[in-house]
């Protein structure tokens, strides 16, 4: 068997993890392989450094830093909660009160059968109001024209009435 | 309470993955953050430790994508004194010992990501293959043989620096 084969099973033979057969193969090369021998050394220093890594201790600061996490996000999270706007600025509640309450009566006009009816009756009176105000309109203009009509004759009878006339007679 | 139960294992699986005490300290505290927020959606049933070393396993896979901290260096193998208790037989063989540790400590660098966490999680924080292969979703096959293939590589390096003769 090949070193790189060996190799592959070195883990598992240092653990004491491989069949009957394939570790008397193991042993067979690592007694003519002083390489894979080395390897096998290396291999159980390797685990027993890597046990005994030194391991930290948490400091004061970031246990208190970890500590301060949950009361930190609930305030986050407080401080997300969106308050409506008039409640910020309370300058602006008349002006959205009144809104409120322009937006109701316009809603009570449209959508309920009483305010359709006062709609359609103040409808009617403008366009009644609206009639009044074209014939009067009409009638002012047909003044207008007959009193041009007359505006000669007046001209002329005012001519031949005035005192200055008489003058140039005499 | 978490923090007291969890911090400290947390804490040790970013140091021993970034090499990096500041950058570990910052991680455990994002892992802390997402762990509060996803506290509602852990499921009761479960391993919480094993939920747990998983959300903080995919934390620091997704941090270290978008840093790279193999990079950088880690932090000097003695800036940290161990608290484990060292039981060298003499003080030659303490040595020796501890300067295998620091090649092993620097080496963990060369080893691609996946590999590493599971060298952290089975080499260093003691788990079984089973919690290792649980921790980070794979099948157990797969997890042993990242772990032996990183292992190998590891020894492989000792064996390198014994061979050329260093002072290991």
């Amino acid at each position: 068997m090949t070193c790189k084969k060996i190799e592959e099973r070195l883990p598992f033979y240092a653990e004491n993890k491989l069949g009957v057969e394939d570790r008397r193969l193991v042993e067979a090369h690592l007694a003519d392989c002083p390489s894979c021998r080395r390897l096998l050394d290396c291999l159980k220093r390797t685990e027993a450094g890597l046990a005994r890594f030194p391991e930290l201790e948490v400091s004061p600061a970031l246990a208190a830093r970890l500590k301060a996490i949950p009361s930190s996000e609930k305030k986050k999270a407080r401080s997300r909660i969106r308050v409506p706007f008039f409640q910020v600025k309370p300058s602006l509640q008349p002006v959205l009160a009144g809104a409120f309450f322009l937006l109701v009566f316009t809603s009570a006009l449209l959508f309920t059968p009483a305010g359709g009816r006062l709609l359609k009756s103040l409808d009617r009176q403008f366009h009644l109001g609206y009639d009044k105000i074209e014939k009067l309109y009409a009638k002012a203009e047909s003044l207008a024209d007959s009193l041009n009509s007359k505006k000669d004759e007046v001209i002329v009878t005012l001519k031949n009435a005035s005192p200055l006339r008489r003058d140039d007679s005499e | 309470m978490l923090v007291n139960a969890y911090s400290q294992k947390i804490l040790n699986m970013a140091y021993q993955f970034t090499g990096s005490r500041a950058e570990a300290e910052d991680q455990t505290q994002e892992i802390f953050l997402k762990v509060f927020h996803s506290l509602s959606k852990y499921d009761t049933e479960k391993n919480f430790s094993a939920w747990l070393l998983t959300l903080a396993r995919n934390h620091l896979i997704d941090a270290y994508r978008r840093t790279r901290w193999e990079r950088k260096n880690r932090d000097g193998f003695d800036e940290n004194l161990p608290s484990r208790t060292q039981t060298a037989d003499n003080p030659e063989d303490a040595l020796l010992r501890r300067e295998e540790q620091k090649v092993l400590w620097r080496e963990l660098n060369t080893l691609p990501a996946d590999i590493r966490l599971a060298i952290i999680l089975k080499e260093i924080q003691g788990k079984k293959y089973e919690e290792v292969a649980d921790v980070l979703g794979l099948p157990l096959g797969t997890v042993k043989s990242r772990i032996n293939r990183g292992k190998l590589q590891l020894a492989k390096l000792l064996r390198e620096r014994q061979e050329k003769g260093d002072d290991l």
